[in-house]
């Protein structure tokens, strides 16, 4: 079952005038099925971030369509199963963790004890129940990005979507959120997420995307796309980054011999 | 529905706490309003005229201050620390999130109207003034003026950048106050489409001057019967037509 659909997704922005100024995204087919973890990959300014936010109705496709869970992404019914956490954590930073989570928790339309359970246990899973109290903006870089995935875990969202979430990170915080994402596919919740990290993605996903200029040059499954031929039809395992490289190498060959 | 409204109208009331131009703004009206007490000299015979007159216009100045630079600034600002992309993730309706941050900042101007409100009858009193209820009503009608202005700037921050918006609101509410003279005007033209368009304009822009008592108070004239409820009652329309055209123009925005 697909959990997200695009079909021919394009993206145009336009200028003041609404002359087309960048195409951020060009008939993006793509299809997340239910429970997997699916990466979306790419250099920086691939479009990964324009992906995400037409899939969360954030910014309206130029042509093309996106479906979630068989709605269109700004649906209301949707928005409490879908978990977003931006490229960085944007929140409120006059608050604190517990005020946090209990702002976007009454926006849910969560409140008394329930509340307070879910915010308590959120604030335990990403480790800042001991800094509670403290106002984000006295919060680290690490603090700030569990902040940003505690106001997911907060909606036990359905789909997770996950815009580059390890970045500026130190191993152990990387770590800590890729055990988080690995749980969460445990208990059956779709993950996709956006990163230039390959080495976040390989022990993750379970298939990837690859974009590259605003296209999807290639996707499929994990292994199906790291196993290559050679010469005496002998399977090597080609590492994620090799194949990544060769993949936007042979792109960009073909884009200067035209 | 009603709890995310309320949610959002407190955050916007507590990110405003923070804001220096409502300090500022009540700091400098508190000034205003005293050193009004020593220059009654200048008006003898008619102090505490001079002093309610001084009183009303520096609140309604102030009071405009504080709802110009919060309303112009609080969508932008959303927008450009991008906390308002994890709020549309929330089950929020983008009119909810227009009428939470109308509603948070008409909080904030009701807050800061009535502390400035009461240094001013605070001060006033010990003059000697006394306080009646056309005061009271000079006063809630400034407060209905504010809340339109605050609409309106809200209205122009969903398109405009916030300098624009500023010039444009202000525009609006100066216009505001000419309705009476923009309608004549129109009357008066042998243009059709002149005429039209001035008379049509004047419905457009909010009446203000329907809300202007502080003359008649000053020279003691008695306010008219059911002036408070018409009033609030324009007021009221004229803000769910202007958060109507909010919501147009912000649904289709990108964020």
């Amino acid at each position: 079952m697909s959990i997200i659909k695009t079909e021919n997704l394009t993206k145009v922005y336009k200028d003041f005038w609404g002359r087309p100024k960048t195409r951020a995204l060009s008939e993006l087919n793509l299809e997340i099925h239910k429970g997997e973890i699916f990466g979306l990959l790419g250099p920086n300014g691939s479009g990964k971030t324009t992906a995400l936010k037409l899939m969360l109705g954030l910014i309206f496709p130029t042509t093309g369509k996106v479906s979630v869970m068989g709605k269109p992404p700004r649906d209301i019914s949707l928005k409490s199963k879908i978990g977003f956490m931006p490229e960085e954590s944007y929140l409120y930073r006059f608050l604190n963790a517990s005020e946090t989570l209990c702002f976007y928790g009454q926006l849910l339309g969560l409140k008394g004890k329930e509340l307070n359970n879910r915010v308590d246990r959120v604030l335990n899973i990403v480790g800042l129940d001991r800094v509670r109290t403290q106002p984000l903006r006295e919060y680290s870089k690490g603090m700030s990005r569990r902040m940003g995935l505690a106001q997911v875990l907060l909606k036990e969202p359905e789909l997770c979507v996950l815009d580059e979430p390890t970045i500026g990170l130190d191993p152990i915080g990387a770590g800590e959120i890729k055990d988080i994402i690995q749980q969460l596919k445990k208990e059956g919740t779709t993950v996709l997420f956006s990163t230039h990290l390959l080495s976040e993605a390989e022990p993750l996903c379970d298939r990837i995307g690859i974009l590259y200029e605003g296209r999807l040059i290639t996707m499929g499954a994990l292994t199906d796309l790291l196993e290559v031929k050679d010469e005496v039809e002998v399977k090597v395992r080609e590492k994620l980054e090799e194949f990544y490289i060769r993949t936007i190498k042979n792109r960009d060959t073909s884009h200067f011999s035209k | 529905m009603i709890q995310r409204i309320f949610t959002l109208s407190l955050i916007t009331i507590k990110e405003s706490i923070n804001k220096k131009v409502i300090y500022l703004s009540i700091f400098f009206a508190l000034i205003i309003i005293l050193v009004s007490r020593i220059f009654t000299s200048i008006t003898p015979g008619a102090e505490i005229a001079f002093m309610t007159d001084i009183g009303l216009v520096t609140i309604s100045f102030f009071g405009g201050m504080i709802a110009l630079f919060l309303a112009s600034d609080f969508i932008p600002d959303e927008i450009r620390k991008r906390t308002i992309y994890t709020v549309l993730t929330y089950p929020v309706r983008r009119f909810e999130f227009i009428l939470g941050k109308f509603l948070g900042i008409s909080g904030v101007v009701l807050l800061s109207h009535s502390l400035m409100s009461l240094i001013f009858l605070a001060v006033l009193s010990l003059s000697g003034g006394a306080i009646k209820g056309d005061l009271m009503i000079a006063l809630a009608l400034i407060y209905g003026t504010l809340l339109i202005f605050s609409s309106i700037v809200i209205m122009g921050s969903t398109f405009l950048s916030p300098l624009i918006n500023i010039v444009f609101s202000l525009f609006f509410y100066l216009l505001g106050h000419l309705v009476t003279y923009i309608r004549h005007l129109g009357e008066r033209m042998e243009g059709a489409f002149i005429k039209f368009f001035l008379i049509f304009f004047s419905y457009i822009v909010p009446d203000l001057e329907r809300f202007e008592v502080k003359d008649k108070l000053v020279v003691g004239s008695a306010l008219p019967i059911g002036i408070t409820g018409s009033c609030f009652l324009y007021a009221m329309v004229y803000i769910v037509c202007v958060m109507m055209l909010t919501y147009v123009a912000f649904n289709e925005r990108e964020v």
